[in-house]
């Protein structure tokens, strides 16, 4: 039960905060000019969008979930078991993006899960310590480079 | 063709990232206690590391592309696309880490590629 709520969690919290993302910087004026100043301009421009906050707080909340389900659930489970996310995704960008996703897309992002699930069947027979602690590693990194 | 290479940029940064940071919290050691004294220690330590800034750089170039991304490209391809870093980890970890890789994972990073070709088309 622990479990699936948060693996649900981490589930919703990564779909819905790349589609923040997403929205944040499909508002962002073309990215069509160059040069340091304008880098720097851009830079704080997409720091200071709320949509870009708030996606970045749910990728940790998500990260969080993650490194929390790895501490008690083996990789093998929970890569698998987070995998149908990128249908949600898919479905989310549809309904909040307006995305088209034509049939191809959709028979190519049910191939990756697929692909993902087989992937994560030949992590089962591994111990889960190196991969959470890779894991813990990158959540470390990912939370510095965000506040950064 | 950009969109391409920032996704390459989005997928070799962070595995290099990952690869990184893992190296230097080995070294680093285990967290082995959520007690303040213990984790500022831990924290002191992590920042004097050279390795773990050096991931931590390469994370934020990965996430930057990934936003310049998203600001060009649809999230619907993006975050699929990104599903490459299997493949990309399946093959450093058989030509770079000389691990022993099962038919069974082969069949899943081939899955991920075929997938992507098609999500690309």
């Amino acid at each position: 039960m622990k479990t699936a709520v948060v693996l649900s969690v981490a589930v919703l919290a990564n779909s819905v905060g790349s589609v923040c993302l997403g929205k944040g910087m499909k508002n962002f004026p073309v990215l069509e000019a160059s040069g340091a100043a304008w880098l720097l301009q851009a830079a704080v421009q997409v720091v200071l969008n709320s949509w870009v906050i708030v996606g970045v707080f749910l990728l940790i909340v998500f990260l969080a979930c993650y490194m929390a389900a790895l501490s008690w659930a083996d990789l093998s489970f929970v890569l698998p078991a987070t995998a149908p996310g990128y249908i949600l995704t898919a479905i989310l960008s549809r309904i909040f993006l307006h995305e088209e996703i034509s049939p191809l897309r959709w028979a190519g992002t049910a191939l990756i899960v697929a692909g993902t699930c087989l992937v994560a069947r030949t992590h089962a027979a591994r111990s889960v310590a190196a991969p959470a602690v890779a894991v813990l590693a990158e959540g470390l990194a990912d939370s510095t480079a965000d506040s950064e | 063709m950009l969109d391409f290479t920032l996704l390459a940029v989005v997928i070799l940064a962070g595995a290099a990232g990952d690869v990184s940071v893992t190296r230097g919290m080995k070294d680093v050691g285990e967290v082995s206690s959520l007690r303040p004294a213990v984790l500022l220690g831990i924290i002191g330590r992590v920042a004097r590391h050279g390795a773990i800034w050096v991931g931590v750089v390469c994370k934020a170039i990965a996430f930057a592309s990934l936003l310049a991304l998203l600001a060009r490209a649809d999230l619907s391809w993006v975050v699929p696309a990104t599903a490459v870093s299997f493949i990309v980890e399946t093959v450093a970890a058989r030509y770079l880490l000389r691990e022993h890789i099962s038919h069974l994972r082969w069949a899943g990073a081939a899955c991920v590629g075929l997938g992507v070709a098609l999500i690309s088309l």
